[in-house]
């Protein structure tokens, strides 16, 4: 019982106690500190307040109370934070620089206060914020400006997100980011399928492709700057790589007689790993996407797929069935003898390494469940985080926190949808889109 | 008995992704690849009665184009044998003009990716066994859609086992 | 939470270690340790951890004044194990300011026991519930 141990050690008084900066009574020996252990706390999001940002002229009057939606739309959607509403704040924020009055926020509840201001001219936006922690009355970091063209408006908001967030939470944020995916039409006997990318809150979508042939599986580059994906232009499934620029495509591997998918690059951007199929066996294969030379990673009579590269390019986790049922296995990025990693009852795919390094995200399926779960890249701790009809093929946000996949519901009215999950299982919610969507792959922050 | 080398050299001129087309489930893509002639897959049951010997109607539907498999499962059952018994027999008789394009697909209990390997898997088990019959494997070539392009839709064990299948698609052979 | 603290506070009569007052101050009791731990647990927001700040313990050093409240520059990481030190002693310190920011219900008479705390705060049972 720990506070029989606390009540021990505060009776043995030898213990150093230069903590304290206050000399004890003389009359009494030095104690030791009182030691207690916390293990309950309670699960409540951070109360936080942004009031509209403040317009410092008039063309900025548009973007000030939206820039401050954004922003608490970020926070408030990671499940951590909880917005304490205009409607309940007492004091009002009318200058950028006006020192704040903490009691009014702290009366409200509030722990965290975001500030900001933007002016805007001519096509361009400057916004500035500030964050400051209430209750120990300072600031939090530094104030930070971003400048840009008014229609990148929503990026800077994000960017405000990710620096609040970062700053309390001490992660990396992913709210600046975007989502490649596959937006779907049609009944499920006839699918029209066509590549889309999106803000990671859902905003801003454009179309990549027509639907007139079935794409799959679309994945970003390391910088964000090309995508790979799966198609059957030719009629049989081929990798491709489009410039999400122009929207130039190529074709990256025609050897005849084949069939080409499950593409994603290596970190060194170049590199391309994928499944190639002949004579009805399926093999992982890597090939430079420069020169087009091309390298067998496993050779084996079994199914060899779904490769996903470690952040430091140095492992590559897959999923085999070699020992009779789907596993996933991890191997040197040069190939070489794989290590199964998965060990429980059922069936796992789609393995994706965080961009931490520390986690692999999978899907699994068990007595007629499909599931999103992690593990770590040895397979331990494996968890559970949904459960449902088909929940497939995982996604992480850029700061590993975060995973995106594919909900279908069953039945002749099946449809897909992409949904986000905490990776403590927390705050399951819909993606936004419009209408049916699968494939998600996130992209890494943007710059 | 000259029409099939002369597809063969047809084909190989025009390069296989051109001229053995199995994009039945859509227009052809970016590259064009549904162009020039003797391309597309024909949907056998709009051509010929299903009791005339010689017409892919008779192939696809009194034969039977497809076979079924058990869940997660490649290999050929007796029943699956038998038809392709049918098959190989036609495709080295009547049918000795036509290409072939062996579909393999899965339900859609699975993730898609390795759906797709296992369609991959099970059209090549046809296709060897097509082969094993005599049926030349110039003539054939493969596509697994995964489960991309269930035929029915119902999320039961009645439509899954007619989802996990692999279909025999005829195909031209030259200047159809 | 913190009118519960106070109710257990009040209610509970502490286990006396006997002593002859105003010699040697008596030992804070086990429930008077109790008392504190639950006012602290009140305030420690475990939902606004994030992956890294739920595996990691970490033990704070504070002081409080003569009134149970905590001193904000005493407050200090002393140790950890885990992957993400700053956000949890973040939020841990935010447990502690939060709760005691009208002093913590403690025995005035014995605050030589309890001006010194070291705290450790361990998420990782809080995750299992």
């Amino acid at each position: 019982m720990t506070h029989f141990k606390a009540l021990a050690l505060s009776l043995a008084a030898t213990l150093a106690t230069c903590l304290t900066l206050i000399p004890s009574t003389a009359a009494l020996a030095q104690q030791g500190p009182l030691r207690i252990v916390i293990t309950e706390g309670v699960i409540e999001p951070l109360p936080f307040a942004v009031p509209n940002f403040v317009a410092e002229n008039g063309e900025a009057r548009e973007y000030a109370e939206n820039l401050s939606r954004v922003v608490a739309s970020d926070l408030a959607g990671t499940g951590l934070f909880r917005e304490i509403p205009a409607s309940a704040h007492i004091a009002q924020v009318s200058s950028f620089d006006a020192p704040v009055s903490y009691p009014d926020w702290k009366a409200i509840n509030a722990q965290a206060l975001i500030t900001g201001a933007v002016s805007a001219s001519g096509g361009r936006i400057v916004v500035k914020f500030r964050v400051y922690d209430v209750f120990s009355g300072q600031e939090l970091g530094d104030g930070l400006q971003f400048a840009g063209t008014t229609d990148s408006w929503r990026r800077m908001a994000h960017k405000v997100a990710d620096a609040v967030y970062s700053r309390i939470t001490g992660e990396g944020g992913y709210f600046d980011s975007r989502v490649v995916f596959v937006s779907e039409s049609g009944p499920k006997n006839d699918r029209k399928k066509r590549l889309a990318v999106m803000d990671y809150d859902g905003a801003n979508v454009s179309y990549l492709t027509d639907s007139s042939s079935i794409v799959i599986a679309p994945r970003f580059s390391p910088s964000g700057d090309r995508i790979l994906f799966t198609s059957y232009a030719t009629g049989f499934p081929r990798i491709y790589v489009m410039d999400t620029a122009s929207l130039k495509t190529r074709a990256l591997d025609e050897q005849p007689g084949t069939m080409t998918f499950a593409p994603r690059f290596a970190p060194d951007g170049q590199t391309v790993v994928f499944s190639l199929e002949q004579g009805g066996n399926s093999d992982i294969y890597a090939l430079d996407s420069g020169t087009g030379a091309r390298r067998q990673l496993t050779n084996a009579p079994s199914i060899e797929t779904a490769p996903s590269y470690s952040p430091d390019g140095g492992k590559i986790v897959f999923e085999s069935d070699r020992s009779g049922t789907q596993q996933l296995y991890v191997m040197g990025a040069g190939g070489g003898e794989p290590q199964r990693i998965s060990f429980g009852q059922g069936r796992y795919g789609t393995p994706v390494w965080s961009p931490r390094g520390d986690l692999i995200a999978f899907t699994k399926q068990h007595q007629g469940r499909f599931h999103i779960g992690v593990m770590r890249t040895d397979g331990s701790e494996e968890r559970l985080l949904t459960a449902s009809f088909l929940d497939e093929g995982p996604t992480w946000a850029p700061n590993g926190r975060v995973l995106m996949f594919t909900r279908e519901t069953s039945g002749e009215g099946g449809q897909s949808a992409l949904y986000s999950v905490d990776i403590s299982g927390r705050n399951l919610r819909q993606v936004t889109t419009d209408g049916p969507a699968s494939d998600p792959a996130w992209s890494p922050l943007l710059p | 008995m000259t029409l099939i080398p002369k597809a063969l050299l047809f084909m190989a001129a025009l390069g296989l992704a051109a001229c053995n087309n199995p994009n039945r489930f859509g227009a052809g893509g970016a590259d064009g690849a549904n162009g020039t002639g003797g391309t597309g897959g024909i949907d056998s049951s709009g051509l010929g009665s299903a009791s005339d010997p010689n017409s892919p109607a008779y192939f696809a539907q009194t034969l039977g184009d497809r076979v079924f498999f058990a869940v997660d499962q490649s290999t050929l059952s007796g029943e699956a044998q038998g038809t392709l018994n049918g098959q190989a027999q036609w495709l080295n008789n009547q049918g000795a003009s036509y290409a072939i394009i062996v579909e393999g697909h899965a339900d859609e209990q699975g993730t898609r990716e390795y759906n797709l390997a296992l369609g991959a898997r099970r059209a090549s088990a046809v296709q060897n066994y097509l082969n094993s019959q005599g049926v030349a494997s110039g003539r054939m070539r493969t596509v697994s859609y995964g489960k991309e392009r269930p035929v029915e839709v119902c999320s039961t064990e009645a439509c899954y086992n007619k989802n996990r299948r692999s279909v025999t698609v005829l195909s031209a052979g030259s200047g159809v | 939470m913190i009118r519960l603290a106070f109710a257990l506070c009040c209610m509970t009569l502490p286990a006396a270690a006997q002593a002859v007052p105003g010699s040697v101050p008596r030992p804070v009791t086990s429930a008077e340790a109790d008392i504190l731990r639950v006012a602290i647990a009140a305030c420690w927001n475990v939902g606004a951890l994030t992956g890294g700040g739920m595996q990691t313990r970490v033990t704070l050093a504070v002081m409080l004044d003569s009134a149970a409240k905590p001193v904000p520059e005493s407050i200090r990481l002393i140790g950890h194990v885990g992957p993400s030190p700053d956000e949890a002693f973040q939020s841990a310190r935010r447990a502690i300011l939060r709760c005691g920011v009208r002093g913590f219900p403690l025995p005035p008479e014995k605050q030589n026991d309890w001006r010194n705390l070291e705290l450790n705060f361990d998420p990782a049972g809080v995750l299992l519930r």
